[in-house]
């Protein structure tokens, strides 16, 4: 794993979150970067070990806060990855000399929740979405273009108009065999490695 | 029954050879920022754009049945909301 080139992804993982999961891990796949996740399936304890490691082995870190409230009546909110965002902000405030170029953005659904329920984190890089996957993409593209100043990075029009495609592709390829439902309950590690195959072939031909 | 999709090298190569297709069959109706692009399959440029969904799904049938093809149209989520064949 190369630290440069890692990004370590702290989001929710319900089903209404799934769309904005997608075109997140494709985006970053789109900028050849490589997105590290940490499946639900593991127990607790391997969980955070896995955490931990992608932190330390992550100079990017998104984190998605705007489950850190109740969805429904009745739901409690999680604070999984409040958590998660501390531990990434102390590694890159108290970690050794590579931690410190660390890069973390913190992703919400309204522009000006997060100051109501965790107004500390004010000063760090915070946008909104809109629950929207196409504002999620450019949000995440621009600030990675505003980390990597030397490099030019592909607009987020066209990562769009190319997720658009894969999506596309995806679901003609695989529909035959599985139901709608099936495609949207894929593992996320299954639909990265899909996002990877495709990027690679799609980059070479243009 | 519900079935686990698996990614493995064989399923892989198949989604990413429609990537760069041999023949343009498919024209992607596609909502960007306050417009809605027609996308002929492995370009990211547009066609052309236009201000509503119906105007772009017109030109982009109007395209496909020249070519005998196939209009796809997405969701704002980028999922598939409708399919249109000219084949």
């Amino acid at each position: 794993m190369r630290f440069e080139n890692n990004v370590f992804i702290n989001c929710p993982f319900d089903d209404g979150y799934r769309p904005l999961l997608k075109a997140l891990v494709f985006t970053l796949k789109y900028l050849d970067l490589v997105p590290h996740i940490s499946e639900t399936t593991s127990s607790s304890n391997i969980r955070i070990n896995q955490i931990k490691k992608f932190i330390r082995n992550c100079k990017y870190g998104i984190h998605d806060i705007s489950r850190n409230k109740a969805m429904s009546e009745g739901e409690l909110p999680r604070f999984n990855m409040p958590y998660e965002l501390g531990l990434d902000i102390g590694a890159a405030e108290f970690g050794r000399s590579i931690l410190k170029t660390k890069k973390i953005l913190i992703l919400d659904t309204e522009r000006y929740h997060y100051q109501k329920v965790i107004s500390d984190i004010s000063g760090q890089d915070i946008s909104a979405h809109n629950n929207e996957p196409q504002i999620l993409v450019s949000k995440v593209r621009n600030w990675l273009s505003s980390n990597a100043s030397e490099i030019v990075l592909p607009s987020a029009n066209e990562i769009w108009i190319a997720y658009n495609q894969f999506t596309d592709d995806l679901i003609s390829t695989l529909s035959p065999t599985y139901s709608a439902q099936d495609l949207n309950e894929m593992q996320i590690s299954d639909y990265i490695k899909f996002s990877n195959d495709w990027v690679r072939r799609f980059k070479l031909a243009k | 029954m519900r079935k686990k999709v698996k990614y493995s090298k064989r399923r892989g190569e198949a989604v990413a050879s429609l990537a760069h297709p041999k023949t343009i069959s498919k024209f992607h109706v596609i909502v960007g920022e306050s417009k809605w692009s027609v996308v002929k399959e492995g370009s990211t440029k547009a066609l052309r754009s236009f201000s509503t969904a119906n105007q772009a799904i017109d030109y982009a049938k109007e395209i496909a049945a020249e070519k005998t093809g196939e209009v796809v149209v997405h969701e704002e989520s980028g999922f598939i909301k409708d399919r249109v064949s000219f084949l």
